[in-house]
C-alpha cells in the first residue's frame, strides 16, 4: 500500500505529466507519419550529396588533365601559344561539355532532396 | 550518422512526439503553427547532424536548441513577441518541492516548468515515458496500462513506480540544466 508521502508524489508527477502533455501538445499521427517520408527523402538525398557524383570527378579528372597537359608545352615544351590550338580547343570544348551533365546531376539530387 | 536512415527513424520515433510537445509550450500562440516549427526543427537538424557532439549534450537537449531558434525565428516573421509564459514560477523550485508535498497550481501554468518536464520524459527510456503518458496524460487506468505494456497487474504498478521515481530524478536534472547553462 502506499504512504500518504508516495500518494502525494504519485500527485505531483501526475499533474505535471498532464501539464506537460495537455491535448494541444499532441502530434497529430498523419502530420507525423508524412514528415517522416519527407525526412527519410532528405537523409536519402544527404546520403548520395556526401561523395561527389563519379561522372563529375571523371570529367573534372579529365579537364585538369588536358589543362596541366596545355600548361607544360607552354611552360616546359616553350611551345608558342598559336601552334597549340588543338589542345586548346580540346580542354575548352570539355571544360563547356563538363556544365551540362554536371548541371543535370544536381539537379536531379536537389529534386530528390525535397520530394 | 548522417545518412543513416535507419538511425534517424530511431531518434525520430523517440523524440518526435516530445520535441512537439516542447515547441507548444514556446510558442503557445494559436496565430504560430507549432507543425512548421517543428517540421523545420527537424530538417535543420538532419541538416546539421555532423555538428551534434553527443560529449557535450544529449540529443533531445540539442533539438530543443534547434527548435528554440526556429521559433523565435518564427515569432520574428510574424512580428510578434515569443509568448509570455502564464506563471513566473521558476522551475528550479520544482527539485525542493517535489518529494515534500503538492505543488502549488502556479508551477503547472509555467512555460518553463512545461519544457522541463518534456525534456525529463524525453531523457527517460521508451518504457517508462509510455507508461507515464498512458497513465497520467491519457488517463488510462493502471489495468489498461498493463494491457497497453503488455505486463500483469503488480508488474505494471511496479513499473509505474520506477518511472515515477526516474522521472523526479530526470526533472531535477533538467531543471538543474536549464538554469545552469
Amino acid at each position: 500500500m502506499m504512504d500518504n508521502n508516495e500518494r502525494t508524489r504519485e500527485e505531483n508527477v501526475a499533474r505535471l505529466v498532464r501539464a506537460g502533455l495537455p491535448a494541444e501538445a499532441r502530434l497529430d499521427p498523419r502530420v507525423k507519419q508524412d514528415t517522416w517520408h519527407r525526412l527519410s527523402a532528405v537523409c536519402r538525398a544527404n546520403r548520395s550529396d556526401a561523395f561527389p557524383n563519379f561522372a563529375l570527378i571523371l570529367l573534372a579528372g579529365v579537364t585538369g588533365f588536358m589543362s596541366l597537359w596545355a600548361v607544360f608545352e607552354l611552360m616546359v615544351l616553350k611551345k608558342p601559344l598559336a601552334v597549340l590550338p588543338t589542345e586548346l580547343v580540346v580542354v575548352s570544348a570539355l571544360n563547356l561539355a563538363a556544365i551540362l551533365p554536371a548541371f543535370v546531376i544536381w539537379v536531379k539530387n536537389k529534386r530528390r532532396q525535397y520530394v | 550518422m548522417a545518412g543513416n536512415e535507419a538511425a534517424l527513424a530511431e531518434l525520430y520515433n523517440r523524440y518526435a512526439d516530445m520535441l512537439y510537445a516542447f515547441i507548444s509550450h514556446l510558442v503557445y500562440d494559436p496565430r504560430i503553427d507549432t507543425a512548421d516549427i517543428w517540421h523545420d526543427a527537424w530538417l535543420a537538424a538532419i541538416r546539421s547532424l555532423h555538428t551534434f557532439d553527443h560529449k557535450r549534450c544529449r540529443f533531445f537537449t540539442w533539438l530543443c536548441s534547434i527548435a528554440r531558434h526556429k521559433a523565435m525565428d518564427s515569432c520574428r516573421r510574424a512580428a510578434r513577441r515569443p509568448a509570455e509564459s502564464l506563471s513566473s514560477f521558476s522551475p528550479d523550485r520544482l527539485a525542493a518541492l517535489i518529494d515534500d508535498g503538492p505543488l502549488p497550481e502556479e508551477a503547472m501554468a509555467s512555460s518553463a516548468v512545461r519544457t522541463s518536464v518534456i525534456e525529463a520524459l524525453a531523457a527517460l527510456p521508451a518504457e517508462y515515458r509510455r507508461m507515464l503518458v498512458a497513465r497520467y496524460a491519457d488517463g488510462a487506468t493502471v489495468q489498461e496500462a498493463a494491457q497497453l505494456a503488455g505486463k500483469s497487474y503488480k508488474a505494471a504498478e511496479s513499473l509505474l513506480s520506477r518511472a515515477r521515481a526516474a522521472f523526479r530524478l530526470a526533472l531535477k536534472k533538467a531543471t538543474g540544466e536549464t538554469h545552469d547553462g
